[in-house]
């Protein structure tokens, strides 16, 4: 095989990208994502926001005529609306019917021994609970350790929270970019391939069925083709995960509270070469498989099983997690088609040893020289069958002649 | 003249079928050589394996670039290749541009050539155009200043003429000629023998993968001592003594006019004079018989058949 020209693989990624970037399924995958996320984020937001500000109408029945007051001592800030009612359990349906009470609360010696109230509701899913249990414990808590014996300033003392402070043994704190960063690379890559892959390797099946591919083939060679396919299409990716990014870290500076953080390069540049050479291998997959095609539909399947590729290392998460330095995750890291998700998963879990990442990286870029050795092999071999697919016997004798 | 390409004993197979089968050939600086055969002659194959598309199993492949021996340089080659087809999806003119860039043509030059060609072949409106909007004539013209575009010093043509109506076909014919005029090379591929000998000089015929007869094509009818003979006659005139004559075979025969083969040991002058012994003629003319006769009587001579029904 040849060795391709820069200036030609170049040709080929500008000619992929300007063409595909203003393509309407690309303009609909990048901007519409963004707008459901946004739309998602702001809905929770806001959803969230409502719960905490709801108002509750509560109606206290209290058989220990004491309660009470440690409840109005702890609802003081909070949304919740308190009324001591004189009645009988016979008569809450009444109360009910002439008053706006979202719920009553029965409060007596026994069911505070026991830790366990009676609230009554009309309809349990018109009542935000969580907001009043905090209330209820609060004022329990305090009722208990008074009826012990304790006073006031002993039991703020009590009562006081602790929060961990996490820091490794050289002092330094842990950040929250090193789990983001490769997470988010991670998702890069499984977005890339679900997207930029698909349209890749549908726009090599046009090309083979509207016959262009034998002209481009008459002026480069099919490894030129293919890397500037790649490259293209690469591009076209990091453009939309770029315009994600964006939104994302948008929508997250907006409505979520993160710790301001500093990313170093050594933060970023091992999840983004494992991110890049992913997305190498996976897509010299997606184009020598798309050459083997005669028409799109049949590539639907095959972008099926492509796709699951880089998730099979998300599917064993869990004992990936939470084992990530057996010995069997680390062999699991080296096999070729799962090294990126594989590794990116565990360098959010965990800190990876230099030369397991040197390694693995290694692995990565020899399988993905290897991938994108073959895929064009059998892109240079099969993309001129025009007449039907290619299948495992043509793919055979091109690699059995010699 | 000397040769820009050298094909040498060249030889491809498909699993059992060898499509190509130790053909070789050369085409001289400035000329047109006509590939000819019928459908599935190993034409296609041929030209896709020169134009390093296919790798073949054996043989050698030379270009002859300013006087050097080089293996390939697809950058000074045009290919119009049979299994037609653009972008459809893309503009006429980024196309051009793209194709003419992908053979090393700098983008503002490829636009200027571009734009020359599209007024010349009557385009320049659709420049801007998806070629989905063009029709199937329109595309192919836009397909044929692909070829050229990047200014090639040889151009290979694979069926330049099929699909195409005859004014389109006259247009093509043309061009042709005028690539040959301003020193273009050119090897044509085609099945249709009567525009291949109205533009070629030296021709290579080709069935079944293997070589049939190469040369000029002069030489080529030369050779072939047939004669194709025919006689106008008033209709009461009976031409049938014709038919015992040694060396001729009845082409057509209706009143007033007969067309006969000649290939007996005798001038054709002989004939003739017999002819104009035996009864009153109106008319006579001999022809040498066309193309397309001779590839199909050298082929059965040899016991070889031709498989496309198309083209008996």
């Amino acid at each position: 095989m040849k060795i391709p020209t820069l200036s030609n693989i170049l040709k080929v990624a500008r000619w992929e990208l300007v063409r595909n970037i203003k393509s309407p399924l690309f303009l609909v995958l990048t901007f519409l994502i963004p707008l459901v996320m946004v739309i998602v984020a702001g809905f929770s937001f806001l959803s969230e926001h409502a719960a905490q500000q709801q108002e509750i109408n509560l109606a206290v029945a209290d058989r220990t005529e004491q309660f009470m007051s440690y409840l109005e001592n702890h609802s003081e800030g909070t949304q919740v609306n308190l009324t001591s009612i004189v009645a009988k359990w016979e008569e809450f349906e009444q109360v009910f019917q002439e008053n706006d009470f979202d719920g009553i609360l029965e409060v007596d010696k026994e069911g505070l021994e026991k830790g366990i109230l009676l609230l009554y509701v009309e309809d349990p899913r018109d009542l935000n609970q969580a907001n009043l249990r905090g209330l209820v414990n609060n004022a329990a808590s305090t009722f208990r350790m008074e009826e012990m014996g304790l006073d006031p300033r002993e039991i703020e003392t009590a009562t006081a929270t602790v929060d961990l402070k996490t820091q490794t043994l050289t002092g330094e704190e842990p950040q929250i970019a090193d789990l983001l960063v490769p997470a988010a690379a991670g998702m890069a890559l499984i977005f890339a391939v679900i997207f930029s892959g698909q349209i890749l390797m549908y726009g090599v099946i046009k090309e083979k069925r509207n016959r262009v591919v034998e002209l481009l083939l008459s002026s480069i060679s099919s490894l030129e083709l293919l890397l500037g396919k790649i490259a293209g299409f690469g591009g076209l990716s990091l453009c939309q995960i770029g315009i994600w990014l964006m939104v994302g870290l948008l929508v997250v500076i907006a409505f979520v509270d993160l710790p301001a953080t500093d990313l170093s390069a050594g933060q970023v540049i091992p999840p983004l070469l494992f991110f890049i050479f992913g997305l190498l291998m996976i897509s010299s997959i997606f184009a020598a498989v798309g050459a083997t095609m005669k028409e799109a539909e049949a590539g639907s399947q095959a972008q099926g099983l492509i796709i699951l590729v880089p998730m099979v290392p998300l599917f064993m998460a869990t004992p990936l997690l939470m084992n990530p330095d057996a010995t069997w995750v680390r062999i699991f890291s080296h096999i070729p088609p799962f090294i990126p998700t594989a590794v990116l998963l565990r360098m959010g879990g965990t800190t990876l040893p230099a030369w397991e990442i040197f390694s693995t990286l290694a692995a990565l870029i020899l399988s993905t020289a290897l991938f994108v050795y073959f895929g064009a092999k059998i892109f240079e071999g099969t993309i001129l069958q025009y007449d039907r697919p290619a299948g495992w016997k043509d793919v055979k004798a091109l690699f059995a002649k010699k | 003249m000397d040769n820009v390409l050298t094909v040498k004993d060249l030889s491809k197979a498909f699993g059992e079928i060898t499509a190509v089968d130790r053909i070789s050939f050369d085409v001289k600086r400035g000329d047109i050589l006509g590939m000819v055969g019928p459908n599935g002659a190993g034409k296609t194959t041929a030209i896709r394996m020169i134009m390093g598309i296919l790798t073949p199993d054996e043989g050698e492949i030379r270009f002859h670039f300013n006087g050097k021996d080089t293996a390939m340089d697809k950058s000074r080659i045009g290919y119009l290749p049979e299994d037609r087809g653009l972008y459809d999806d893309a503009k006429v003119l980024d196309t051009l541009i793209y194709l003419a860039a992908l053979k090393g043509t700098p983008r503002k030059e490829a636009r200027y050539s571009a734009l020359k060609w599209l007024e010349r072949f009557d385009l320049i409106d659709y420049s801007r155009q998806k070629l989905e909007k063009l029709s199937k004539g329109m595309q192919q013209k836009v397909q044929f200043i692909a070829t050229i575009l990047h200014r090639p010093e040889v151009v290979m043509l694979d069926e330049p003429f099929s699909g195409l109506d005859p004014i389109n076909q006259d247009i093509i014919k043309a061009f042709i000629q005028e690539l040959q005029q301003n020193g273009t090379t050119v090897l044509l591929s085609a099945h249709q023998m009567n525009l291949v000998e109205e533009l070629c000089e030296n021709i290579f015929m080709i069935n079944q993968g293997r070589p049939v007869l190469y040369g000029p094509l002069t030489e080529i009818k030369k050779q072939h001592r047939e004669q194709i003979i025919v006689v106008r006659f008033p209709e009461q005139e009976d031409p049938s003594f014709l038919k015992k004559k040694d060396g001729v075979s009845l082409i057509k025969e209706e009143p007033g006019r007969i067309v006969f083969r000649y290939t007996g040991a005798k001038a054709v002058n002989e004939i003739l004079n017999e002819l104009t012994a035996e009864m009153a003629l109106e008319e006579i003319s001999v022809q040498k018989p066309p193309l397309h006769d001779i590839f199909i009587q050298t082929v059965r001579k040899r016991g070889g058949i031709v498989e496309d029904p198309h083209f008996i």
